[in-house]
């Protein structure tokens, strides 16, 4: 059975521009996801997907409605209760990467676990680049790794966390084509594997591939697809 | 987390020696007292009327709480400079402790380093203060030995140091990692009220204080208990430098973006095509601006005192008062101020990245080396300007008050009116040296030797 894990219940969310004005980047959007789904967010540039995504993730909090993470609202957590979720059930995959520049490869990979005072196997960290076919030295600082690598080791950093739910934004956006295939190959294993994926993306191959499609236009939620194809995404996207 | 934050000091070790200034400062002061009362105990001369330990904890106390007072300031700029990465640790589900026990394990590395070098440079400063201090006259009974250095008082005074910076950084990268700023809004209305009263009773008071130069020494003399007509007056002088100063704290966020927006107009804008940029950037940055000012303001309106005092109120201040008050003044509000100094150097380091934040932008849109120095001099002679009109300003109110004195006392003034501006104008010059080279060198250094800019 799947569980639901997320649910979303008719947020908004506006900027103040000023003392007077503000703008609606969001428009009353809800939805759940569940245990083993891969959803994908699509839209147009500016449609407020990453906004949407964190809303739903606990990072900026909606104007209006309600966000269930495994039936907790985060926003009503204590500021050390929102750190444990985010040690323990929710992973961030950003296309900027977000590692933390001070720290060598595998202090990154491992810092969730160091916060948390959890043991550290350092062979199963290695065994798990390995896997990932990561081959630069774990002692290296973040800044001397490629994109892809930079990718792979905020995977990295989500998996060894066991988080049952993981948001990613643009996660293959700045990466070459091997390690793109490669890093949507990992999430769509984790998906299968009793995780929540959900994850922005401009790319309609991918989103096809998912589970289910959100599409997002002018900050509305016009359409959810079930099993997407690439025809059906493209032509959503157009129609609007 | 102890290997996490090495980690990180590892990383951001330049932008400590920002902070190290102050800690330096700090350093010096515990050091001074330490030796003093170690050297004391050791000679075994801690007892009776004139033991020295008193006259060595002075400092100290009056520092530390100094210390404690501006080490939220420091600690909340060193946070922000390091913003990013501090919103991704608690992104990666580090929580308000975790984060505040790292910034209290940087700075408490910080404070022992600035511990260790203000131990040694303390050595001679005590020795030589204690020994002039020892000519004063109601002074000279304090007993004569030397003071030595030893590991023991070394440890414990880098111990001090380190421990108390880093409980104080803790607390204060607390506040800021919650986000406590806000505060009740019962307890907000009451401070601002209880804030409003002290103000009141400060202007009334100042305003009173002045107003008593303009009657007759009779009157005063009965007001404060009979007493020669120099004491009297020379009490009423210090009574007014010191409200002078507590007046200026209130006033000068009212004030600062006033003096920014007049000199516009004073200065021909036209001049150079940076300096309007110039203005806007001194503008935004109004909290750098008064930690800036007020020192400044406070130091030359202090020396400017005691300038006329020795040179033109002979008569009330004889040699011998003028020292006391000086070694007085020295013991109690010395280590406060040469804390407040580095707090200000400190702050100008820590800070200047921030100050040149937009210079990128401007590098973009075609300022070249040359221009975004020259906007770094518009910068920094704004900030070297208020600091001589604000100075001068005081002193001027200061001179009044003076001349009154001088009247009634019958002495001949020798400084002129145009006196009140030599202080003003040395520490607004120096002031706009240092901000010149610490910015120049921060820009030099980013934008000088680089092809393209990041963004
Ligand atoms: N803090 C903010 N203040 C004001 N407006 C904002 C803020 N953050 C985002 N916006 C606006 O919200 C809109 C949606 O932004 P968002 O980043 O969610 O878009 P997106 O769909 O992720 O776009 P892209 O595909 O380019 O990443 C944009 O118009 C943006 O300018
Ligand atoms: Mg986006």
């Amino acid at each position: 059975m799947n569980e639901q894990v997320i649910k979303i219940n008719g947020i908004s969310k506006s900027f103040a521009l000023d003392k007077s004005k503000s703008v609606n980047i969001l428009k009353n959007i809800s939805f759940s996801a569940y245990s083993n789904e891969f959803i994908s967010i699509v839209g147009p540039s500016g449609s407020g997907k990453s906004t949407l995504l964190k809303c739903i993730s606990g990072l900026l909090k909606p104007t209006k409605g309600t966000i269930n993470i495994n039936s907790v609202d985060p926003y009503l957590l204590s500021p050390s209760k929102v750190a444990k979720m985010r040690r323990t059930e929710i992973g961030f995959i950003f296309q900027s990467y977000n590692l933390v520049p001070a720290l060598p490869v595998f202090e990154n990979i491992v810092l969730p676990l160091r916060l948390s005072g959890k043991k550290i196997s350092k062979t199963n960290i290695e065994k798990l680049l390995n896997s990932m076919n990561f081959s630069a030295d774990l002692e290296n600082f973040v800044n001397t790794l490629s994109g892809g690598e930079r990718q792979k080791v905020a995977i990295a950093r989500v998996l060894v966390t066991n988080a049952k739910i993981i948001f990613a934004d643009e996660p293959t956006g700045a990466v070459d084509e091997s390690s793109k295939r490669l890093i949507f190959k990992i999430l769509r294993k984790l998906a299968g594997s009793g995780v929540c994926v959900i994850m922005v993306t401009h790319d309609i191959d991918l989103a096809s591939k998912t589970d289910r499609s959100l599409i997002l236009k002018d900050g509305k939620l016009i359409k959810i697809l079930n099993r997407p194809n690439s025809a059906e995404l493209l032509e959503e996207m157009e129609k609007g | 987390m102890v290997r996490l934050a090495m980690w990180q000091f590892r990383y951001t070790w330049m932008s400590w020696i920002g902070a190290l200034i102050i800690f330096l400062a700090s350093g010096f002061v515990i050091g001074f007292t330490i030796i003093g009362v170690d050297s004391t105990i050791k000679a075994k001369l801690n007892y009776g009327n004139f033991n020295p330990v008193g006259l060595f904890l002075t400092p100290a106390i009056f520092g530390l709480i100094t210390l404690t007072l501006l080490i939220n300031g420091i600690t909340r700029l060193v946070i922000n400079k390091f913003k990013n990465d501090y919103d991704l640790w608690s992104l990666l589900g580090a929580n308000s402790i975790q984060l505040s026990v790292m910034i209290s394990i940087q700075m408490g590395l910080t404070g022992m380093i600035g511990g260790l070098l203000g131990y040694f440079m303390a050595y001679p400063i005590v020795n030589i203060f204690y020994n002039w201090i020892r000519t004063n006259p109601g002074m000279t009974e304090f007993p004569e030995f030397n003071m030595r250095l030893h590991y023991e008082s070394l440890i414990l005074s880098v111990m001090i140091l380190s421990i108390l910076i880093g409980i104080t950084g803790f607390i204060s990268g607390e506040k800021v990692f919650l986000n406590m700023n806000k505060r009740h809004k019962i307890i907000n209305e009451l401070y601002l009220f209880s804030h409003f009263i002290w103000t009141i009773v400060i202007y009334g008071g100042l305003i009173y204080v002045y107003s008593l130069f303009f009657k007759s020494p009779r009157k005063i003399i009965k007001l404060l208990g009979d007493q020669t007509i120099e004491n009297t007056y020379l009490q009423i002088l210090l009574i007014l430098a010191i409200l002078m100063i507590i007046a200026m704290n209130e006033i000068e966020r009212v004030i600062l973006p006033m003096f920014v927006k007049v000199l516009q107009y004073w200065i021909p804008t036209k001049l150079m095509k940076t300096f309007q940029t110039a203005y806007w950037n001194v503008l935004e940055k109004k909290e750098f601006l008064r930690t800036l000012t007020l020192p400044s303001f406070i130091f030359s309106l202090v020396s400017s005192f005691f300038m006329y005092l020795a040179f033109d109120l002979a008569n009330i201040s004889n040699k011998r008062s003028l020292s006391e008050i000086f070694g007085t003044l020295l013991l109690f509000l010395g280590a406060p101020f040469l804390i407040i100094l580095a707090n200000t150097i400190s702050l100008t380091i820590i800070s200047s990245s921030e100050r040149s934040s937009n210079i990128s932008q401007l590098s973009i849109i075609g300022f070249s080396v040359k221009d975004l120095l020259f906007e770094k001099i518009g910068e920094a002679s704004i900030y070297g300007s208020i600091i001589f009109i604000q100075g001068t300003i005081g002193n001027a109110l200061l001179y009044v008050p003076i001349m009154q004195a001088s009247y009634y006392t019958h002495t001949q003034m020798k400084d002129g009116w145009l006196s009140i501006t030599w202080i003003p104008a040395t520490v607004g010059i120096l002031a706009f040296l240092f901000i010149f080279l610490v910015d120049g060198i921060y820009v030099y250094k980013n934008y000088a030797f680089k092809q393209t800019i990041d963004i």
